[in-house]
């Protein structure tokens, strides 16, 4: 369906505003549901303790580490620590 | 065989924190954690680096659409536009408050790859994209800048003197990397390179090696460097790392220079910048300003640039499902209701966007269920 059709459907004659509503509503959409998925793989590095989220990040889905309880590199889903830990991390900035 | 590693990870604004599980056995004995025992483990960040270690999956909004297969390649031009729509870029950083991706070339001898005809002043640009030549790229497979991005330039700037290798997009980004710079206004300044050294060069009546003494400050040894700028020699442009740093900020020493490895997807070759094998090019320069940005790596990631077409007019064709079509029509009145003050409809609409959705989750689950076993399990 194009944006046009949208609009029609949803009475509305402002481009712009539609096309707004409309970027929204897919993000909402993708925070219920999983549509369009994707996996993204980076570098762990040594004494690195923070990663940044992908820029189009809607819904993590999961997080799966390399090796985690396994030898076979395998990755596997980690679970999430309920405190954080005691020892910080000198890139905590 | 890899040892096994116990991780786990905790939220920290927009970044996720990897921690893992220090089993070792502390031996100081002014510890209160002395002695063996893995039950007084610590949670520590990483203990050794993994590549592609972390794998995070996720949901993201499709607001683009590419009419034409993948090709990735590692370079791309007006020629071979119909067969390559998109580019390796292995590493990426800051140009003047804004993202940019740069491209060093397929050898040491090609130089930065030419980038200018994505510049929304090409020809090419100007004759299929619109409005007035206005291009989106999509970046995938990038630890941080997945998604669209707008190009802001891919030219010649003369303002600052960049020209191959180089992408520069609409995207802010205060990254904080370095750049190394030099205003041309003072006709008398010019740029050496010769003996791994990238430097400032007295000539005439200027004394800019006394004046000028922060031109290579902010970088540190190790640091990934890119040059764009068009010089007379190919090997003096593109990425390079710092090797040392002269005390009186006139002079960037490098001893690496890398290259686009074609027989992987997208990793780097490179190749030490040693008098003996590949030098700099002994070369002064003095065309325009010239500047050396300090480069992150991004290995693997790769851009989508040809026929990109972003949801930014009324012909854009959504990519959903056509159920989820009718429940994006829903949300579109909620919004609309709820911009006019109508509180009622807008709950109306508001419950039949989600009843839709619910809708559409249960709508491909059928028949039998199994629980499978989890890590705690029983063996």
């Amino acid at each position: 369906m194009k944006v046009k059709q949208i609009m029609e459907r949803a009475g509305l004659t402002e481009t712009g505003r539609g096309i707004s509503y409309i970027k929204d509503g897919l993000d909402e959409i993708n925070m219920y549901t999983e549509v369009h998925t994707r996996t993204q793989r980076m570098d762990i590095n040594e004494d690195q303790r923070f990663y940044k989220f992908p820029d189009d990040v809607v819904k993590v889905l999961d997080i799966r580490v390399k090796n985690h309880l396994n030898s076979k590199d395998q990755y596997r889903k980690i679970p999430r620590l309920l405190y954080k830990p005691v020892i910080n991390d000198s890139d905590n900035t | 065989m890899a040892s096994v590693k116990e991780y786990a990870y905790y939220l920290e604004g927009n970044r996720v924190a990897i921690v893992e599980r220090d089993t070792a056995f502390d031996n100081d004995p002014n510890s209160k954690d002395y002695g063996p025992g893995s039950d007084r483990s610590a949670w520590k960040s990483p203990k050794s680096s993994v590549l592609g270690g972390l794998e995070i999956n996720y949901t993201h909004a499709l607001d683009y659409y590419m009419p034409a297969a993948r090709n990735i390649g590692w370079e791309f031009n007006l020629n071979t536009g119909e067969t390559v729509t998109s580019i390796y870029t292995p590493c990426y950083g800051e140009n003047e408050g804004y993202l940019a991706f740069y491209f060093p070339g397929k050898a040491l001898a090609d130089g930065p790859i030419d980038t200018t005809f994505l510049d929304p002043s090409s020809a090419d640009s100007q004759a299929n994209y619109k409005p007035d030549g206005e291009r989106w790229i999509v970046v995938h497979n990038h630890p941080r800048w997945n998604g669209v991005h707008k190009i802001k330039s891919a030219a010649l700037d003369t303002a600052v003197g960049f020209e191959y290798g180089l992408i520069t997009t609409y995207t802010k980004w205060s990254s904080g990397l370095a750049q190394a710079e030099a205003d041309d206004t003072l006709s008398d300044v010019l740029f050496g390179w010769g003996a791994g050294n990238i430097n400032l060069v007295d000539v005439g009546t200027s004394d800019i090696q006394t004046t000028v003494t922060a031109w290579n400050k902010g970088f540190s040894v190790g640091d990934y460097a890119f040059v764009a700028t068009k010089t007379s020699s190919v090997y003096n442009g593109g990425l390079f790392k710092i090797s040392a740093l002269s005390d009186d900020g006139n002079t960037i020493t490098v001893d690496t220079a890398y290259y686009s490895d074609t027989t992987t997807s997208g990793k780097l070759a490179s190749i030490e910048v040693t008098l003996s094998s590949l030098p700099l090019v002994a070369e002064l320069y003095s065309a325009n300003n010239m500047c050396i940005n300090q480069a992150l790596l991004c290995e693997g990631a790769y851009i989508d640039v040809w026929g990109v077409q972003v949801l930014e007019d009324e012909s854009f064709e959504l990519d959903l499902p056509p159920f989820l079509q009718q429940a994006l029509v829903y949300y579109v009145k909620m919004r609309a209701f709820e911009d006019l003050g109508d509180i009622d409809r807008r709950e109306y609409f508001d419950k039949l966007f989600r009843k839709h959705l619910e809708r559409y989750e249960n709508s491909r689950i059928s028949g039998l269920r199994i629980i499978s076993p989890g890590p705690n399990a029983i063996r």
